[in-house]
């Protein structure tokens, strides 16, 4: 034991000596590495929990459990045919795919997974990307999920697919500017776009309670909350997607891998907007009524080495980080087998006519509180 | 050459190309995109000046240039959709009334 | 004299092709959609030189809602693709066009270094100092935009509220002339 963790130390000393492009290199992979291996989970998840709130057994025949139907899934949509329709815009019908799934991977990288990892005299985030305006680039990057959509419904050269690419893309805009309002106010309380400032801000506790986000700012929470279900295009605002009603809405005429990437590209999104949400109302990847001093002082009284200490606090705190994400994520499946669609005028009126309203509000009277409570002309 | 050469660099040429494709295309819409192109010509000049001089009233001019920008998109798309429903298109060919 | 990264070579690159796709394609949606891919790199090389908060409010406001509005219109008005028509009917005209758009833009670029930075930016002082990053970050361009450029913050705000009423009057379907404009 005591050589691996020499032998770690060395390692640790090395990397710290390199220039500082390699972590976050290795923080990229890492983070690619997990996104990869939690979409089959999810979408296993997905299915064992629909059953199960359908008083069903779902998939359990391959492997324990069933554990391998999301493989077997992937198999069989690789061998199958990827059509392409005959007068369609080649290029952007199969740009469109890449386009549902390469936002989501990008937002996912400002997300702050973990404290600091200590390599000798440095320390390192574990976090792709730590920007300073973190918060404005996710809300960016989600923006361009809409292109998917637009151009997979043009590019297919059919009528139905082209209506939900239409109806879908507007309904995504119209909660772009909810989600706007929201983090207006989001801003006001924090003081700070960092992401990871954030997390820390919400690290202490203020009384009994910990000072997440969702206790000093409930309506916004609620609200991004809607507003996830409404980007993600899950149900209840399902209908560009809507089997019922527009065979399948966008991506009608896609199967085979380009279907599999556009599925993999709606889990990653629900990652993003559940990794999101925790990050900034549920404390991110802190452990309630524990600070990361505290861990870490907690690894290091065990007589473990610094670098060594650092990547156990950092793997507590990640599965924190994984708890909340995978209670978000539980929410967003439950919601599915449960709540009916929004109709389209349904829909469009809630957005605009209720939650853009409630969220002007929020932004007023967060204005007005943390004036007064500055202590009026401060 | 120096950073701030290259930027300015690709912001002219990427504003010559939005005045070619302004001055050459007959569609009104794509006439509208190289008026953003301009615009992102304009941007990205006013952005390396900003890093010349370290100092923030680039970026801030092109905060302000970007808002514009915006609202003039919206209300030019909005000016060819009626249009449209009038006359039934777009292109610039069509619109001579002015004309004398 | 600070050299250009690769990355700024191969985004200027990509930005230029992606402009002259726009510019020259026959296909108004792969026009939006290259003006995108323009305004999306962009973006990018705004992040390479340091500012953040531009870059990404590039990519939020010009690339995620601007082209979004952009392709919308186009797919809304069922453009079709059509023939790129040369200025005067004759190839040279374009061609001395590109020549003299190329000799402006070296001219103008020449002139650069007498701009002047007070030696900072060549000194390393500027960088060492991560002055750049702060000077561009959001805090000292929101400081600057809400002080010396209060007016035109607060004017610019006027004219987005133009903008919308303008558009929602100018959207709405006016029963009279569509009407009588069946005939025409």
């Amino acid at each position: 034991m005591e050589s691996l963790y020499r032998t770690a130390s060395n390692f640790g000393d090395w990397l710290g000596a390199q220039s500082l492009i390699y972590f976050p290199v290795v923080s990229v992979l890492i983070l690619a590495a997990i996104i990869l291996g939690a979409v089959p989970v999810l979408v296993l998840a997905e299915r064992r929990g629909a059953a199960w709130i359908q008083r069903r057994s779902g998939p359990n025949r391959v492997g324990p459990f069933g554990l391998f139907q999301t493989v077997a899934d992937a198999i069989k949509l690789i061998f199958k045919e990827a059509n392409l329709p005959k007068r369609a815009h080649l290029f952007l019908f199969l740009l469109a795919p890449a386009l549902a799934v390469i936002p989501p991977f990008v937002a996912l990288a400002v997300i702050p997974l973990g404290g600091d990892v200590l390599f000798g005299p440095n320390a390192y985030p574990f976090q792709g990307v730590n920007l300073s305006v973190g918060l404005l680039f996710f809300l960016a990057i989600s923006s361009l999920h809409v292109y998917s959509v637009l151009t997979a419904g043009w590019a297919s050269n059919n009528k139905f697919s082209l209506m939900g690419g239409l109806r879908s893309s507007s309904q995504m805009i119209s909660y772009e500017i909810v989600i706007g309002m929201a983090i207006v106010s989001l801003v006001i309380t924090y003081g700070t776009l960092d992401l990871r400032e954030i997390v820390y801000l919400q690290q202490s506790t203020s009384g009994a309670l910990p000072a997440w986000g969702v206790f000093k700012q409930p309506v916004v929470f609620v609200l991004l909350w809607i507003c996830s279900f409404a980007e993600t295009n899950r149900l209840p605002f399902d209908l560009p997607e809507g089997e019922s009603e527009l065979v399948a809405g966008y991506h009608t005429e896609y199967s085979g891998l380009t279907f599999a990437l556009f599925m993999m590209g709606e889990y990653v999104a629900m990652l993003a907007a559940s990794a999101f949400l925790s990050t900034l109302f549920l404390g991110g990847f802190n452990i309630p009524f524990i600070t990361e001093a505290e861990l870490l002082k907690f690894f290091l009284d065990m007589n473990i080495e610094q670098t060594a200490a650092s990547i156990m606090t950092v793997a507590c705190q990640f599965a924190a980080l994984a708890a909340k994400i995978g209670f978000f994520m539980w929410v967003f499946i439950w919601v599915r087998w449960s709540l009916p669609r929004f109709r389209y005028d349904q829909l469009m009126s809630l957005g605009w006519k209720v939650l853009l309203p409630i969220s002007v509000m929020n932004v007023i009277g967060t204005m007005l509180y943390s004036y007064f409570a500055a202590g009026g002309a401060a | 050459m120096d950073q701030l050469q290259l930027l300015t660099g690709i912001g002219i040429a990427i504003f010559s190309l939005g005045v070619l494709g302004f001055l050459t295309r007959r569609s009104g819409i794509i006439a509208l995109m190289c008026l953003e192109l301009m615009l992102n010509g304009v941007n990205l000049c006013l952005v390396s000046f900003s890093r010349q001089h370290a100092s923030a009233d680039g970026s801030a001019l092109v905060m302000l240039i970007i808002l514009v920008a915006a609202a003039e998109a919206a209300l030019a798309l909005a000016l060819f959709v009626a249009l449209f429903r009038q006359n039934g298109s777009v292109e610039l060919d069509d619109y001579r009334m002015l004309k004398g | 004299m600070i050299e250009p990264t690769i990355l700024q070579y191969i985004l200027g690159t990509l930005i230029l092709s992606t402009a002259i796709l726009t510019v020259l394609g026959k296909n108004p949606v792969m026009s939006a959609m290259s003006l995108m891919g323009t305004l999306f790199l962009t973006g990018l090389l705004y992040f390479t030189v340091g500012a953040h908060f531009v870059g990404t409010v590039q990519i939020l406001i010009y690339a995620g809602a601007i082209c979004v509005l952009l392709i919308f219109i186009v797919m809304l008005l069922d453009l079709k693709p059509h023939n790129v028509r040369i200025p005067g009917r004759k190839p040279v005209y374009l061609f001395a066009g590109g020549i003299s758009a190329l000799f402006a833009t070296g001219l103008v670029i020449s002139t650069l270094p007498a701009l002047g930075t007070n030696g900072m930016l060549d000194s390393g002082v500027i960088a060492a100092n991560n002055l750049v990053e702060d000077a561009q970050s959001a805090k000292a361009i929101s400081l600057t935009l809400l002080s010396k450029y209060m007016l035109p913050f607060q004017v610019t705000a006027l004219l987005l509220l133009a903008a919308v009423m303008g558009v929602v009057v100018i959207g709405q379907k006016n029963k009279l002339t569509d009407s009588e404009g069946k005939g025409s």
